[in-house]
């Protein structure tokens, strides 16, 4: 799943989420939260989105509304033109007598996407985004159109005579909500003691690992990784959140009502993943373990669990392993503990944990209004050591309080739609029944605020948009799947490029075909669906899931299996059948064997010594001519009738072309090669450089880029290196890099030969038959 | 192989840029002064009259003509379509008594004689097998290695009436050149090689061809080092 804010500026994370998130100021005096807050707003009335703030270009104005996601247009309401007169019922003023306009475009889109997925079983949901309040709709936004993460759908609007604010929102059904948040969709008591482990259909983003008081801790480094009956323990129960970025991991403490503890860093235990996966393995070996691999290790020290394929398809890891970290205790104590140990539990940001703040709030004792009379919520605003301040206009008051507005942003509500005509009146009625007792008498202006909720209301929203009555706060929701990662196929089809270049004695600019891809890309292949499956699962184990390291990995995968089209390379080189598998062409007998030893795959010192020397004997049969080697063998030295290997060795190497070896060997190869370290080296420079080059189809370009190109260079060579000139198919590499920055990244910028900049390469075209 | 689009004017002034950047040329006559960027090697080099260069990423061609090569005579770069490592070698169809050769930019880290400690491969334990196979092949275009402050041919077995080597030394180079003869025709080279090696880049050039030698006059041994000489590693732009 692909998301991005709305609005879509800057050049990194932090920037980019600032810039597109950004809310509309404290306006209205009745909540001194931002206006139009979630998920309630003014009177503590249900508000369904937030109000957000568009940046403005240099050259005047506020940049487009873009789609968060892939998805369908399902419902448009153009705008209105806006008009002068005061009395219009789009000019409505709730906080005065100036005439306040606010547009009345609308667009929902409906997003089906992929989070994950259980076995063989993709996890998909179905959510909604709403961008209202537009003051133009794109042509081509039209009812059913397919519509792609970061299309321009529209201009900003007014809202309250505020020019260049949407309210955005995000919605979807109960049996969806199940799915996204992996669980019942009621409120959990946040303090509550797992008793089980979280979802394995969907794991992104953060870990987060409980730890009960007996958890077994050292204050020095231990020296056994299994388990043990330890003379110290963390004496208090705490949670641990594990996050892995840009080599770093950072492990911060949280007690068990989620206030946050401390934070210790460990400076490249992220990019020291593998090589910390095998100390540990050979040491538990080393102690007279007999079932351990490094992968099962990794699979520890990146997911706080062995995940596996599934329950029963594991790599060896000892059942009584130790995870030992070094951690800082919410008291503030330096110790190392065991994350494994009896009694803890993990988790991570796709199970939405209470602890964490997320919480569903389904418990509106009179859900056809519009007022707030969820007493979960109310509890979450009021001050919890004043019990005395639930009264409406008091919680109202809160709701913009440092303490209070993040804890809003992690609610998951269920109310009516906003937008609906059909019961628009009715929901707010109660504020006319209300006022008019009170009064005791008719509501001077209710006609008027009527007129202004009806033309502000739809009477065709689908059925099933009006039926998504959980709520999301958009940002938040945006900010968290932003961390999944997991690609759909759809999202796969798009980074397959559409053209590459083949060096030949006049460049060859072709055509990549989306037919030709069908084992990885076909809609109704269930081997294809594994593959999909498999690939997204080693990207996740093997930390290749932020946008820059899918690019680099896509970038290379795309052109090393011939865009789809070989598993396995098929090569009449010296070094076959020990040529490349899988998505990163696993080439030489010595990667094979690494890669199976990673697994715990046994493979007898008698065949290794028998690759080697084969392999050896093979490379030294390459006749010399002209100086220079053959890339052929005629002796055939390696081939299986020569080196006699059993057959078990030859079925196991066969199979790195199938799902799950194809992905998880690349995964190996790209963590042992250290090729997220040169991918985020991305970060330090991230231009791409404009190159040209006469092609059979005329003057075409691609573009370079130093990380990638380290990358590709590692891919190749299987160690870091800054050459990457002499690689066959750099070129096409560089293609489908760039076409991955289009599909990943948020913002991208490529220099023109004219001296423009745009966000698409020169010579580009999207593919978009999905 | 020229192309308007890239270069209003290659005849006239020095300090051409060959490449295949926005605005370089990626075909170049003398007599001219060129800077040419080729991957991470950028250097100068002057062209006399009747001298050719062309880009045609990631290869340079240099050759010396009368009238400029047809396109199906012209040395080109191979490439062994390898998903792991890499291998190449120029060919030449038509005429193999044209005078010409291939540049290509290496890194030293790619070499065997690569005893630079502060390589990055040296912060993996071990040589993959890629790496190996690329410096193996290194090697063999490279065929000499620098000991005791001078660069020495691998194959010291060779009877040296087989071969023409010397050392060479640069504005801010140093390598060498090997000319191998023609079993038949002594008077006449089937392959040509030479390394210039710059911190940490190495330009290797090279005459040759598969499967049929090159049947280059001896001579070209001696003027093909003129072109050489002027050769100055230029430092990164950035």
């Amino acid at each position: 799943m692909l998301i991005s804010p709305p609005f879509l500026v800057g050049t990194d994370e932090a920037s980019i989420l600032q810039a597109g998130l950004k809310n509309v100021p404290a306006r209205e005096s009745t909540t001194q939260a931002p206006e139009g807050n979630f998920p309630v707003s003014q009177n503590l009335m249900w508000h369904t989105g937030v109000h957000l703030e568009a940046p403005t270009k240099a050259e005047g104005g506020y940049v487009p509304v873009r789609a968060i996601a892939d998805g369908k247009v399902i419902f448009v309401n153009p705008p209105r033109a806006k008009v002068t007169d005061a009395k219009d019922p789009q000019a409505y003023n709730p906080f005065g007598n100036d005439a306040s306009w606010t547009d009345n475009g609308m667009i929902v889109l409906e997003h089906e996407t992929e989070i994950g997925a259980d076995g063989d079983t993709p996890t998909k949901i179905k959510f909604y985004s709403s961008y209202l309040h537009l003051s133009k709709i794109n042509d081509g936004v039209a009812k059913d159109a397919q519509i792609y993460r970061k299309d321009t759908l529209g201009e900003t609007g007014e809202i309250f005579g505020h020019a260049g604010e949407i309210e955005m929102a995000i919605a979807c059904n109960t049996d969806e909500l199940k799915k996204l948040i992996g669980r019942e969709p009621e409120w959990q008591d946040p303090k509550q003691v797992p008793t089980q482990d979280g979802r394995i259909d969907s794991i992104f983003g953060n870990l987060y690992i409980y730890l009960p008081a007996s958890t077994p801790t050292s204050t020095t480094a231990p020296t056994s990784h299994l388990n043990s009956a330890n003379a110290s323990s963390l004496g208090t129960a705490q949670w641990i959140e594990i996050n892995y970025a840009k080599g770093q991991g950072i492990l911060t403490s949280y007690a068990v009502d989620g206030s946050k503890g401390n934070t210790t860093n460990e400076a490249t235990s992220e990019y020291d993943l593998y090589a910390e996966a095998n100390t540990r393995h050979e040491s538990v070996i080393a102690a007279g373990a007999t079932i351990s691999s490094p992968s099962g290790w990794y699979e520890l020290l990146r997911f706080g669990r062995n995940l596996g394929q599934s329950a029963v398809d594991k790599d060896p890891l000892p059942a009584n392993a130790a995870h030992w970290r070094k951690i800082k205790t919410v008291d503030g104590q330096d110790v190392w503990a065991d994350l494994n140990a009896s009694g803890s539990f993990k988790f991570s940001d796709a199970d939405f944990l209470p602890v964490m703040g997320w919480n569903c709030y389904g418990d509106d004792s009179k859900p056809d209004d519009q007022r707030c009379d969820s007493a979960k919520l109310k509890d979450l605003i009021a001050d919890p050591n004043d019990p005395f301040t639930k009264g409406d206009k008091i919680l109202a008051m809160r709701i913009g309080l440092p303490d209070v507005l993040p804890k809003l942003a992690r609610t998951i509500c269920k109310f009516p739609n906003e937008w609906d005509k059909n019961t628009i009146v009715a929901r707010y009625q109660y504020l006319k029944d209300e006022a008019e007792a009170a009064a005791d008498g008719a509501l001077e202006g209710w006609p008027a605020f009527e007129d202004h909720l009806k033309i502000m209301a739809f009477d065709t929203l689908p059925d099933a948009f009006k039926q998504a009555d959980w709520h999301f706060h958009p940002a938040e929701f945006i900010r968290i799947l932003r961390k999944c990662g997991w690609l759909s196929r759809g999202e796969l089809v798009q980074l397959l490029p559409t053209n590459s270049l083949r060096k030949a004695t006049v460049w060859a600019w072709e055509d990549v075909s989306l037919n030709n891809a069908a084992t990885l890309l076909s809609k109704t292949s269930a081997d294809a669906s594994l593959r999909r499956i498999a690939l997204n699962k080693a990207l996740r184990k093997f930390n290749a899931t932020t946008p820059i390291r899918l690019a680099c990995f896509f970038g290379n995968a795309t052109q090393e299996t011939q865009w789809y089209q070989k598993f396995h390379e098929g090569s009449p080189y010296w070094y076959k059948p020990w040529d490349g598998r899988g998505f990163l062409q696993l080439t030489h007998a010595a990667n094979y064997i690494k890669y199976w030893k990673f697994r715990g795959l046994a493979v007898s010192a008698q065949v290794i010594q028998t690759l080697q020397q084969h392999t050896t004997l093979a490379n030294n049969n390459r006749p010399l001519v002209n100086g220079h080697k053959t890339m052929y063998d005629p002796t055939n030295s390696l081939s299986d009738a020569s080196t006699g290997i059993p057959s078990e060795i030859i079925t196991r190497r066969d199979n790195v072309k199938n799902s799950l070896d194809a992905a998880n060997s690349a995964g190996a190869y790209w963590a042992w090669s250290s090729a997220s370290k040169q991918a985020d080296g991305f970060f330090n420079d991230p231009s791409n450089n404009i190159k040209v080059v006469n092609t059979d189809h005329g003057t075409k370009h691609y573009y370079e880029n130093s990380a990638f190109g380290n990358v590709a260079a590692t891919v190749n060579t299987g160690a870091p290196s800054s050459n990457f000139s002499s690689i066959w198919g750099v070129q096409a590499r560089f293609m489908a890099f760039a076409n991955a920055q289009v599909v990943l990244l948020d913002t991208t910028s490529f220099p023109q030969s004219d001296g423009s900049a745009k966000e698409t390469p020169e010579d580009f075209t999207y593919r978009r038959d999905v | 192989m020229t192309s308007a689009s890239f270069s209003a004017d290659v005849k006239g002034d020095f300090g051409v840029v060959l490449g295949n950047e926005v605005g370089s040329a990626l075909s170049v006559v003398g007599p001219k002064s060129v800077t040419v960027n080729m991957s991470e090697c950028r250097f100068k080099i002057t062209l006399e009259n009747k001298q050719s260069l062309l880009f045609n990423v990631p290869d340079v061609v240099f050759y010396e003509a009368e009238t400029a090569l047809k396109k199906d005579n012209l040395p080109y770069l191979w490439q062994a379509e390898m998903s792991a490592g890499y291998d190449w070698a120029f060919k030449k169809a038509g005429n193999l008594r044209d005078k010409w050769f291939g540049l290509m930019c290496e890194s030293l880290e790619n070499f065997s004689w690569n005893n630079d400690a502060s390589s990055v491969s040296k912060q993996h334990d071990e040589v993959t097998p890629e790496r190996q196979q690329i410096r193996d092949s290194n090697d063999l275009k490279c065929p000499a290695k620098l000991t005791n402050g001078e660069w020495v041919l691998n194959d010291q077995k060779m009877n040296s009436k087989n071969y023409l080597f010397k050392t060479l030394k640069g504005i801010n180079w140093n390598g060498f050149i090997v000319g191998y003869k023609n079993n038949k025709f002594k008077s006449t080279l089937s392959s040509v090689r030479f390394c210039l090696i710059h911190d940490k880049k190495v330009i290797i050039g090279v005459s040759e061809n598969y499967s049929k030698p090159l049947s280059l006059p001896a001579s070209f041994f001696d003027t093909i080092q003129n072109p050489i000489s002027t050769i100055e590693f230029l430092e990164d732009k950035k």
